[in-house]
């Protein structure tokens, strides 16, 4: 069967198939709960904020333009919907203004990590969670969600070359945390 | 010795160096174990998140976000029905009002009339515009008048207020 596109998808909601988006939450829905758990940092608050950023794309579908790419615009509702539900909880919103460097202490937390593949990317996800939040969510959009460097500035209303100085910090400070947890591994070449 | 920086570490990962440069590195990563292990790691974050895959969202979160979506369609339906209920009853006792006064104006006999003959009713409304001047004048006319209008008033808010409150419990019955 012919997957559809999510234009595709679009077009028929809009026509009145209710159902049809059903697809979309389908396609996008572990990749946005993710994004909200790394903001909101909590099971819970991600779940609740994930239907609402649902329904808020629903209700918006209307004024979508097909020109923009429906990721970006819908990441960009997400990671919104994140942010407010972070203020209406009273978290500590500088969280996210935090310096990376900060963190790099994070690979002291568990002296116990195995460098099973499965392990790691386990630990790595951990370490990717408690990462400030822009730092995070670069990283998530830029190696689970695929977009680019470009989309990530749209949808985190940053400049390119901040978008960029984000992804290459965080990738130094996880770099630093495997160090520090003396990984090793074969040469790449 | 010289140093594998940052900026170049990352350059490579991203393939944004030329082959001279990568040349470059593979000289000093042979020659330093330090700066070989943080090119190890360095590339080793690159691949593991690679392969990183996104967690679960809660199961069953399609269903619930499309029965709110069913239940916001349904409400919202309702919602139109009542302002069209609303509005259907504001005109009515505007027409009702206007009725009214119109009866008053011209007595009980002419009013008869009025509903009786359409046409007639015109030809001697017209030939008795100068009523219009005796309505400013008359102050039993001007008493209704601003009564009703005040009364209309009155419903008009009670009616605001109403669907306002009804339009909050249905958000708060969807959440």
């Amino acid at each position: 069967m012919k997957k559809l596109t999510d234009d595709e998808i679009i077009e028929s909601v809009r026509r009145g198939n209710q159902n049809d988006y059903s697809l979309l939450i389908d396609r996008y829905k572990d990749r946005a709960f993710t994004l909200l758990r790394s903001i909101l940092k909590n099971e819970m608050d991600a779940e609740e904020a994930l239907q609402d950023s649902f329904l808020k794309v629903y209700h918006s579908l209307s004024g979508f333009r097909n020109d923009a790419k429906f990721s970006t615009w819908f990441y960009r509702i997400v990671y919104n919907t994140g942010l407010s539900c972070l203020t209406k909880k009273n978290r500590k919103i500088e969280k996210e203004m935090s310096s990376v460097e900060d963190h790099l202490e994070l690979g002291q937390l568990d002296d116990n990590i195995s460098f099973e593949s499965e392990e790691l990317k386990i630990h790595l996800m951990n370490f990717i969670e408690r990462l400030p939040i822009r730092n995070a969510l670069v990283i998530i959009l830029f190696y689970i969600d695929d977009l680019s460097l470009n989309e990530i500035s749209q949808v985190l209303n940053l400049s390119l070359v901040n978008t960029k100085v984000l992804l290459h910090r965080s990738r130094n400070v996880l770099r630093e945390i495997l160090i520090k947890q003396n990984y090793q591994e074969e040469f790449i070449w | 010795m010289v140093k594998l920086s940052d900026e170049i570490l990352n350059k490579f990962i991203d393939n944004e160096l030329n082959s001279h440069e990568v040349a470059d590195i593979k000289e000093i990563v042979d020659n330093d174990s330090v700066e070989l292990k943080k090119l190890q790691a360095h590339s080793a974050v690159h691949k593991i998140l690679n392969t990183i895959d996104p967690l679960p969202a809660p199961s069953g979160i399609t269903a619930r976000v499309m029965s709110r979506i069913a239940l916001m369609s349904k409400s919202s339906k309702a919602e139109d029905n009542f302002i069209y209920i609303i509005l259907s009853l504001f005109f009515a006792s505007i027409i009702a009002v206007l009725g009214y006064t119109i009866f008053q104006v011209n007595g009980s006999g002419e009013s008869s009339a009025i509903f009786i003959n359409f046409n007639s009713f015109i030809s001697s409304y017209l030939a008795k515009l100068d009523f219009v001047k005796s309505i400013t004048s008359n102050d039993q006319f001007l008493l209704i008048g601003a009564s009703l209008t005040f009364m209309l008033l009155i419903s008009a808010y009670y009616i605001f207020e109403s669907h306002k409150s009804f339009k909050q419990k249905l958000n708060k019955n969807m959440r």
